[in-house]
């Protein structure tokens, strides 16, 4: 299978960790990855906080580049830019007066057929059984919390993906890695996503209660599918008090843990939490 | 938050176009968009917030929540800088614009060790479109 590339601002930095096992993974599952060329920023929170043209013209140029390469769909591993550019595609495709604007902006017809993937759909696609047989190592005795966030199933008019209240397909996916998939009540509430630096106490705040979550139903690991909700689950974990760690890995870390991938190379080392207690467990 | 969102949703029915846009709430909204899609009289809470935002810079409104817009106008600056997120460029331009000089000094170290605070900016070669929507 190939499938076009967005891997967005956070996965060279912060999340590059989420870049390095996605590629090591996708490779191992047969998954050939077209990156766009010359690729910008999606405009993330900042752009459709403040200006309203703006977050939908950055997306576009993105999308016209796809258009451009002849890619048919396009695979956005971080949520807030597969958010972007669904949102983007779907405001440009039914408000005419907006396109003309885009377009005028961007000189580029707008008339997008490229249809944008988030994590949780590409393995859906390589489907549960590619993932069993190529599995190296059983989860078995690993209890993991799926989180979602807010930006995979929401607006659930425009994303139409999985269910809006009670999305269950990556614990679907989760289950193929031998791993049980907790029943937990904070997999879609808010990390506090942007407000990490302005008002990193309500994120601290708001991430510390889904973690807490996490852990009262027995949650051994938090997987997560977006790099800004990584980071704040994560790396905010110093901050938070009274509180015992708990490992947040990416989906495709964890995929990467039963292909029998070492942690290394999955980049698991370079997270704030340590995951050793986890990896201890597996093997 | 000063206001609820519903507070804020009636200051507007109500024509108190001023008190809506001087209103603390729509810069402590995440965009999780969990009203949006609760809301019984299917209301995009979410969008109308964005809408308060935008309009509030439009019009020189002065606004309480100063470190958010910071953020967001030293993240939007690095985009039209270099075409993408610059995240050392960011923090640095926030933490001028804001004196917060501390401010994340107990995880910034770890972050460079482990290569995830890049000190040099990802370049996008063809920025005309990206500095043409800064323009308009």
């Amino acid at each position: 299978m190939k499938i076009g590339y967005y891997p967005g601002c956070s996965l060279l930095g912060t999340g590059k960790e989420y870049d390095l096992s996605l590629r090591k993974i996708l490779q191992k599952l047969d998954v050939e990855l077209e990156e766009l060329n010359d690729w910008s920023c999606c405009g993330a929170t900042s752009a459709h906080a403040t200006n309203h043209l703006m977050s939908i013209a950055l997306p576009a140029i993105n999308l016209s580049i796809a258009e451009k390469q002849k890619i048919n769909e396009l695979f956005a591993p971080c949520a807030a830019c597969y958010n972007r550019m669904i949102v983007a595609k779907h405001e440009l495709d039914n408000t005419p007066l907006l396109a003309k604007q885009v377009s005028d902006l961007i000189e580029k017809p707008i008339n997008f057929a490229v249809d944008i993937i988030n994590v949780v759909e590409l393995f859906e696609r390589i489907g549960v059984k590619k993932i069993e047989e190529a599995r190296a190592t059983n989860l078995k005795g690993i209890k993991a919390a799926c989180y979602y966030g807010c930006l995979l199933v929401r607006p659930f008019n425009i994303t139409h993906f999985d269910d809006a209240e009670q999305p269950t397909s990556m614990e679907k996916i989760i289950a193929a890695t031998g791993a049980e998939a907790i029943d937990w009540n904070y997999k879609i509430e808010c990390c506090g996503g942007a407000h990490s630096i302005a008002h990193k106490e309500i994120v601290v705040d708001l991430s510390k209660k889904i973690l807490d979550d996490a852990k009262f139903h027995g949650a051994d690991v938090v997987v997560v599918a977006c790099p800004m909700c990584h980071s704040n689950l994560d790396m905010r974990q110093r901050s938070m008090k009274n509180h015992q760690e708990i490992p947040v890995l990416y989906l495709s870390e964890f995929i990467g843990l039963a292909l029998g991938v070492s942690p290394k190379e999955l980049g698991v080392d370079l997270h704030f939490v340590s995951a050793e207690p986890l990896i201890q467990k597996i093997s | 938050m000063d206001d609820s969102p519903n507070q804020v949703i009636r200051f507007t029915q109500l024509g108190f176009d001023d008190k809506t846009l001087k209103s603390k709430t729509p810069w402590l909204c995440a965009g999780c968009l969990t009203c949006s899609a609760r809301c019984p009289q299917n209301l995009d809470v979410a969008k109308f917030m964005d809408a308060v935002r935008q309009i509030a810079l439009e019009e020189n409104i002065e606004i309480v929540e100063k470190d958010t817009v910071a953020f967001h106008k030293a993240f939007l600056n690095q985009i039209k800088k270099h075409g993408r997120a610059f995240e050392f460029g960011l923090v640095r331009e926030y933490k001028l614009k804001t004196l917060n000089l501390l401010q994340d000094i107990d995880v910034a170290p770890e972050m460079l060790l482990k290569g995830k605070l890049s000190l040099l900016p990802h370049q996008v070669k063809d920025k005309k479109h990206v500095k043409k929507i800064f323009e308009k």
